[in-house]
């Protein structure tokens, strides 16, 4: 049943992100709830279930989009391993730093479509870096912080109100 | 007499009171426009008693009507405020209605003026990622959407067909860095290559030195590449910068179509050259 409703949150947010709707859109940038959920998610399950999780959520996200294939299957896997190795050795991590992590990740799943583009010659550096890889990643690390913070808020007063 | 007064000590204060209600109540006093010395007292006390009561009984008497019409006002205006969100969503719906109704109007004039058949589709998803420019509309392979079909509206050019499923097809916005199009100033009839990727502002690539190119020229399809027919408006030159010694101009434009805008396109359905039906086939497979 668990499972399920992973399944569904995930198909919402899948959709919700390409969605004409989206109201989520900064001059034109829009940020990456896929990698905010993967990164959370990772943060919670452990790097082994945040990689298979966003390479899952990255092949997705792979047909949706016009980019190169499999870039967001190797980034979002990166990621969720990567938050799954931070959330093991960081102690205690407050939203502040999750929105610096997040910031890092998005910057760098940026970096990489750009060392791509570059590859492919459709990079415009530095228009693309300073207009789309930076703002996103600035983007990303404030709304992820903010749903970190909200998680972590519901949590505590869930725990407060059954203990005694 | 003194001793009959002090008898009858009763009967001569009913008299004298009767005396005094007939003094106090004469027809001239009573139709005395104002009060007399002897009314005032009387009047001004009893008045301000009656004033008191009458405050206190129109304050019950207001509360408990205020009360009464209340519980009718709350449900009135529940009903009142039911009906003006009914009302405020039947306007919104034939707003947006009348708004389709006359985008698909001006679809309709396009379709005389292009000569080709063509299919209405409505955008339903965009591309999740911000580094390129796609739309999802409603339309695919069953309704005859292929590949390479070009897409307008009846402002101007949008993208093309990139990737088709059974009931949509992805569109490659004209805006993204790996479109290009056949185009051609309007003014001069000078023909170069658009190209997107800079935001909103697109790129004539190729147009010679020479040309007479200015600010506000429209630039129209040329209709070269097979895919949009010749005249469809791209889009007006908003820079022109020729550099010394340099063989081409370097034009930018402003798109006549907003991408963020578009709700309905049209999917052209201009017939390939063969050879580029077998190249296509060939990519599908």
């Amino acid at each position: 049943m668990k499972s399920l409703g992973w399944a569904i949150f995930v198909l919402f947010l899948l959709a919700f992100q390409g969605s004409i709707l989206n109201p989520l859109v900064i001059h034109g940038i829009r940020p990456d709830l896929i990698l905010i959920t993967v990164y959370l998610l990772g943060i919670s399950k452990g790097d082994i279930q945040g990689g298979i999780i966003g390479a899952s959520l990255g092949f997705i996200m792979d047909i949706l989009s016009a980019g190169p294939v499999y870039y967001n299957v190797f980034s979002k896997c990166f990621i969720g391993s990567l938050s799954g190795v931070i959330g093991r050795w960081i102690q205690n991590p407050g939203p502040v730093l999750h929105a610096g992590m997040i910031s890092v990740a998005s910057l760098l799943q940026g970096i990489g479509t750009l060392l791509i583009l570059a590859f492919l010659g459709m990079a415009r550096l530095p228009q693309d870096l300073f207009y789309i890889a930076i703002p996103q990643a600035i983007f990303d690390g404030a709304l992820g912080g903010i749903v970190y913070l909200f998680l972590t808020t519901r949590r505590k007063r869930t725990v407060s109100r059954w203990t005694f | 007499m003194f001793r009959f007064v002090v008898i009858n000590k009763k009967v001569l204060v009913v008299f004298l009171l009767l005396i005094g209600i007939f003094v106090l109540l004469s027809p001239e006093i009573k139709e005395n426009p104002r009060y007399y010395l002897f009314e005032k007292p009387f009047a001004s006390t009893v008045n301000l008693i009656h004033s008191g009561f009458s405050l206190i009984f129109r304050g019950i008497s207001t509360t408990w009507n205020n009360y009464i019409d209340l519980v009718d006002v709350k449900e009135e205006n529940q009903r009142l405020f039911e009906e003006g969100k009914r009302l405020r969503t039947e306007s919104l719906s034939l707003k947006e209605k009348a708004l389709a109704y006359d985008r698909l109007t001006q679809l309709l004039k396009v379709k005389d003026a292009i000569h080709t058949e063509f299919t209405v589709a409505t955008i339903v998803a965009r591309e999740p990622t911000n580094w390129y420019s796609a739309v999802v509309i409603n339309r695919g392979e069953e309704d005859g959407i292929r590949p390479n079909m070009g897409v307008i509206t009846a402002e101007g050019i949008v993208g093309k067909i990139t990737k088709t499923a059974p009931h949509h097809s992805r569109v490659l916005l004209f805006s993204d860095r790996n479109s290009a199009v056949g185009g051609m100033i309007q003014r001069t009839r000078d023909e170069g290559i658009v190209t997107g990727g800079e935001g909103k502002v697109l790129r004539l690539n190729y147009i010679l030195i020479e040309s007479d190119i200015r600010k506000g020229d429209l630039v129209l399809t040329s209709g070269t590449d097979s895919v949009f027919p010749p005249g469809v408006v791209i889009g007006r030159i908003s820079r022109v910068e020729s550099p010394q010694n340099a063989l081409f101009h370097s034009i930018e434009l402003i798109p006549e179509v907003s991408p963020s805008k578009i709700r309905e396109v049209m999917v052209l359905n201009i017939p390939q050259p063969p050879e580029v039906e077998m190249l296509l086939k060939e990519e599908v497979r």
